[in-house]
């Protein structure tokens, strides 16, 4: 929880989002056999300088939306608005320019980072696309961010493979930074790493944000995490939103079934707690043919026959709470 | 999320620094390898060094000189217009190692622009650039070279081009799949997510890492082109005479290869250990390349 | 010696001999498990908790690594100077071992069910028609539906909660002493994650096996485990029952670990207390302890000599300098 000035302005709106991918199949001649629906209808709004957290398990369509937003993947259907631009009627060369304003820190610090690049040049180079010509000023500002992000200028001089992991996530989180960008997309930023260094990594992420004004969409699966770090949660489950909340009340006060499960599912560090676990019968459906009606339906300790035959809507329950259930 | 076992993790951790130090690391402890290095570099310092080394003029004739078995004034002996065996050998070192850089050079830049784009790009234009090579590679690679050159005529020129045509397939195909390899890495989203142009991605992001089996390969073939320029140049289709070269040589020495031997065994001699020489550097940087021998080696 | 202690493992030392230097990957590891207890070994990557396992097991790729010194006692029979034969028989038969990743562990081109019958067969010296009415027994008390169906079914049929799962079935098809489980819920979802758990403890509760649960996870800790034992660098730091490992934490790297933890049922803003700087270069370890130079309670002593392994309290070992010994010597 941060305590940036948080303006109920919105930065970033998503409408309606879906992202459908093709399923073929064959060897010689492959055939279309349905749609993989990784993302069904998502609409949410980020506001500025908050942290919106996204969580849900794999295969629920959370790194798809992050991309989405970012047009490293084109949407099936649905808007994404940035500051009042409808981002996806942008042409190429416009996005390339907007993308300075929106960043992206990826999971897996070894592999966004080319191996063949020196740190320091691959920090400086979204400074480079971006226009910075002198080369001077370049290395100027990628031995600032070096600092900023806790890492000294002799640094730059080094292969990514000569770092440790959570300083690897450190040198993704320059890069990301060097445009002074408004929104940061941090897709899993601390999950492969150690609890020690992850802890080092969130405090990083929010210091940056109160001295940035950075507001971020953190896309997670560990709820700890995001509880931790969000001012607002969503949840996602098989490409669909199932409740969307302010923090506090989320985890205080889940209403949709998943929600409660998933919160219940949680081993808590502390022995003298016993608590009533929810286990979810069964694995999650394939996204390729999600169940009819509601798509928690087939693991829904509630279920009734509504839920098998409509979708239910995702509404406004008061104070800012939203839930797709057709029973709250 | 990784499957690596922690006692994995704790081992990659130690994985030793750039690619080409590493494959260096490796490469001088495989002997074969080094043997095959040794014999490279002093196949290109005869060449470079060819007209310092070589105690007569290659192409001087003299004939009363004919057919000298190997003594002390003509080391490896004389041909049947006297000229000095020797110093045809070390000439012929420099033709073959000019085709040989020449030819593969082609083949390289034809094959990584071809293999690039069609990788990259993908969709029509990787059907249209991978059937243009099936095509290509359609033809036995020699009988090929051989339709050109015969319809060029013989040159050093024409040898270049008719070599480099032909081996650039194998390039393109090798290319093409490491860039869609590569292509997939999250580093290559990361580049685009900052606004890199196709351009910047291809040169800066995919080709540097793409380009490792092709520095095998060029090894491992250009031992290939200097054999085939042989080839090619014992059917009277290489170089000109009458400069030096190890194929034509051997092509002169046929008919004598019962009473002067010296005249074929030299220049075969010449081609095995330059075609050996290759092949061992080849499969050296192969080995020294190969992810799965990266670790788990015993000192 | 205790009448219970199922395995004991004192001053053991693994190496790796890499191209860049010796890797201690475990410098002095002590642990005991109990008949029936459940041990859990938490340490971050590298701490050398899988290194532990996999020495015990005598299952180190040698080269490049090789047991250097210690002695791991199971069941009163060193396994470090146990013949290869020996360790065949106790190997999926006495100790058996479920990883984090099932797909891998498993034969792709072998029906389920081949595979739980051959470990059945070659350890129970039982028949095929046997084999099969166990193997299916099994699969059943892990909570597989259809179990007559799906053990003629390949690994890539099986989702991953249910391919760990199988897992599962298999190494306890011969109700081995001690069930070694390196990272079992890592790879999987929340919810299948509460599923595995809530299995393992009823199938601990019904079969009486011990299990040292390897994990990096705190809260699976403390659902699953009595004793807990964490690693750093190569060395056990602590090991304690569980309860008082959250409640009365010794080690300062344990204070690290716990002040790192984002935490749930706490709603007032927190701040992290993570542990500053990164864990040591197991090639070039310190002359001191290992954990002395991110250690906020650092002593000169600290980067001098090594902390011995001591009794603080009955039954809580710490290796630091922070405490002195004050019942006896563990030995």
């Amino acid at each position: 929880m941060i305590e940036t000035k948080k303006t109920t302005e919105t930065l970033l709106k998503v409408e309606n989002l879906k992202k459908y991918f093709p399923v073929k199949k064959g060897i010689a001649v492959q055939r279309y056999v349905g749609d993989l629906k990784a993302v069904d209808g998502v609409s949410f709004e980020i506001r500025r300088g908050e942290t919106l957290g996204l969580v849900g398990e794999s295969g629920c369509g959370k790194s798809t939306i992050g991309r989405v937003i970012l047009r490293l993947l084109e949407p099936s259907k649905g808007k994404v608005i940035f500051e009042g631009k409808v981002l996806n009627e942008l042409s190429h060369e416009e996005m390339r320019k907007m993308r300075s304003q929106m960043q992206m820190i990826f999971q897996d610090s070894y592999a966004s980072l080319n191996p063949r690049m020196r740190v320091g040049d691959i920090i400086a180079e979204p400074i480079l696309i971006q226009g910075v010509s002198n080369r001077a000023e370049r290395e100027k500002r990628v031995c600032k961010i070096l600092d900023v992000v806790g890492l000294s200028p002799y640094h730059g001089a080094r292969y990514p493979h000569e770092f440790s992991g959570g300083q690897r996530q450190r040198i993704g989180i320059a890069r990301a930074l060097a445009l002074n960008p408004k929104l940061i997309i941090c897709d899993e930023p601390v999950s492969a790493l150690d609890l020690s260094i992850q802890a080092q990594l969130i405090n990083l992420l929010e210091d940056l944000q109160k001295e940035y004004h950075l507001t971020y969409l953190f896309i997670a699966h560990d709820l700890s995490v995001v509880k931790h770090i969000s001012n607002r949660v969503a949840v996602m489950y098989l490409g669909k939103i199932a409740e969307l909340a302010n923090s506090e009340e989320l985890y205080k006060n889940p209403q949709h079934p998943y929600t409660i499960a998933l919160l219940s599912a949680i081993p808590v560090p502390d022995p003298t707690v016993k608590k009533d676990r929810i286990i979810l019968k069964g694995d999650v459906p394939s996204p390729v043919n999600p169940p009819s009606g509601c798509r928690f339906h087939t693991r829904c300790p509630k279920v009734q026959t509504i839920c098998k035959e409509q979708d239910p809507n995702f509404r406004d329950i008061g104070n800012d709470h939203f839930v797709a259930c057709h029973f709250i | 999320m990784s499957t690596n076992s922690d006692a994995d993790k704790t081992l990659e951790l130690y994985e030793t620094s750039s690619l080409f130090l590493e494959m260096w690391v490796r490469l001088k402890r495989n002997r074969r390898a080094i043997f095959g290095l040794f014999l490279v570099v002093f196949l290109i310092l005869v060449a470079l060094f060819a007209n310092v080394i070589a105690p007569y003029d290659p192409v001087q004739i003299a004939l009363k000189d004919s057919l000298k078995e190997p003594n002390l004034a003509h080391l490896m002996g004389t041909d049947v217009l006297g000229r000095d065996i020797f110093s045809r050998i070390i000439y012929g070192a420099r033709a073959s190692l000019i085709i040989g850089v020449v030819a593969t050079s082609i083949s390289v830049v034809i094959g990584v622009i071809i293999g690039a784009f069609s990788g990259y790009y993908g969709g029509w234009l990787d059907s249209l650039m991978m059937r243009i090579t099936d095509i290509f590679s359609a033809f036995p690679f020699f009988l090929l070279a051989i339709a050109i050159m015969t319809f060029l005529g013989p040159s050093l020129l024409n040898i270049f081009f008719a070599l480099g045509i032909v081996g650039w397939t194998n390039y393109a195909r090798l290319v093409r799949g490491q860039v869609i390899l590569v292509k997939e890495s999250k580093y290559i989203e990361a580049a685009r997510s900052i606004g890199a142009k196709d351009r910047r991605i291809i040169l800066r992001h995919i080709l540097p890492n793409a380009i490792a089996p092709v520095i095998v390969y060029t090894a491992l073939n250009i031992g290939g082109v200097i054999l085939a320029e042989a080839g090619l140049s014992f059917l009277g289709l290489g170089v000109r005479p009458p400069a030096p070269s190890w194929g034509s040589m051997l092509a002169e020495g046929k008919d004598f290869i019962f009473n002067a031997s010296w005249l074929v065994v030299w220049p075969g001699v010449a081609i095995f250990l330059t075609v050996l020489g290759y092949n061992l550097l080849g499969d050296g940087l192969r080995n020294a390349l190969d992810p799965r021998l990266n670790l788990r080696r015993i000192k | 010696m205790d009448q219970e202690l199922l395995l004991r493992v004192k001053e053991l030392r693994t190496n790796f001999h890499t191209d860049a230097g010796v890797i201690k990957a475990a410098d002095g590891v002590n642990l005991e498990i109990r008949i029936g207890e459940t041990l859990g070994v938490v340490g971050e990557s590298g701490s050398g908790k899988s290194v532990t396992a996999m020495s015990i097991m005598r299952l180190i790729p040698m080269p490049p690594g090789k047991i250097v010194s210690g002695e791991v006692m199971f069941d009163g029979k060193d396994l470090l100077k146990a013949s290869e034969d020996e360790l065949m028989r106790i190997r999926g038969n006495d100790i058996a071992m479920i990883f984090q990743d099932p797909m891998t562990s498993l034969n792709p081109v072998l029906t389920v069910g081949e595979q739980i019958m051959e470990a059945i067969m070659l350890h129970q010296k039982a028949g095929r028609t046997e084999a099969k009415k166990k193997a299916v027994e099994m699969l059943k008390r892990v909570g597989i539906p259809e179990a007559e169906v799906r053990i003629d079914n390949y690994p890539h049929q099986f989702s991953g909660g249910m391919r760990q799962r199988v897992m599962i079935a298999m190494a306890l098809s011969c109700n081995p002493k001690l069930l070694i489980a390196d990272e079992p819920t890592t790879a999987l979802d929340v919810t299948i994650q509460a599923q595995i758990l809530d299995l393992m403890n009823d199938l601990k509760r019904e079969s009486g096996t011990a299990i040292m649960l390897i994990t990096h996870d705190l809260g699976i800790v403390a659902e699953l485990c009595q004793k807990v034992l964490v690693m750093y660098a190569g060395n056990t730091v602590e090991y304690t029952d569980a309860v008082s490992l959250f409640t009365k934490p010794m080690h300062p790297y344990t204070w690290g670990l716990l002040g790192s933890l984002p935490k749930l049922d706490v709603w007032a803003k927190q701040r992290l207390e993570p542990i500053q700087g990164q864990p040591p270069d197991l090639r070039n370890l310190p002359q001191g302890c290992n954990f002395a130079q991110r250690c906020n309670q650092k002593k000169p002593i600290c980067e001098q000599q090594k902390p011995t392994w001591l009794e603080i309290e009955a039954g809580h070992f710490v290796s630091c300098f922070l405490y002195k010994e004050e019942g006896k010597r563990h030995d």
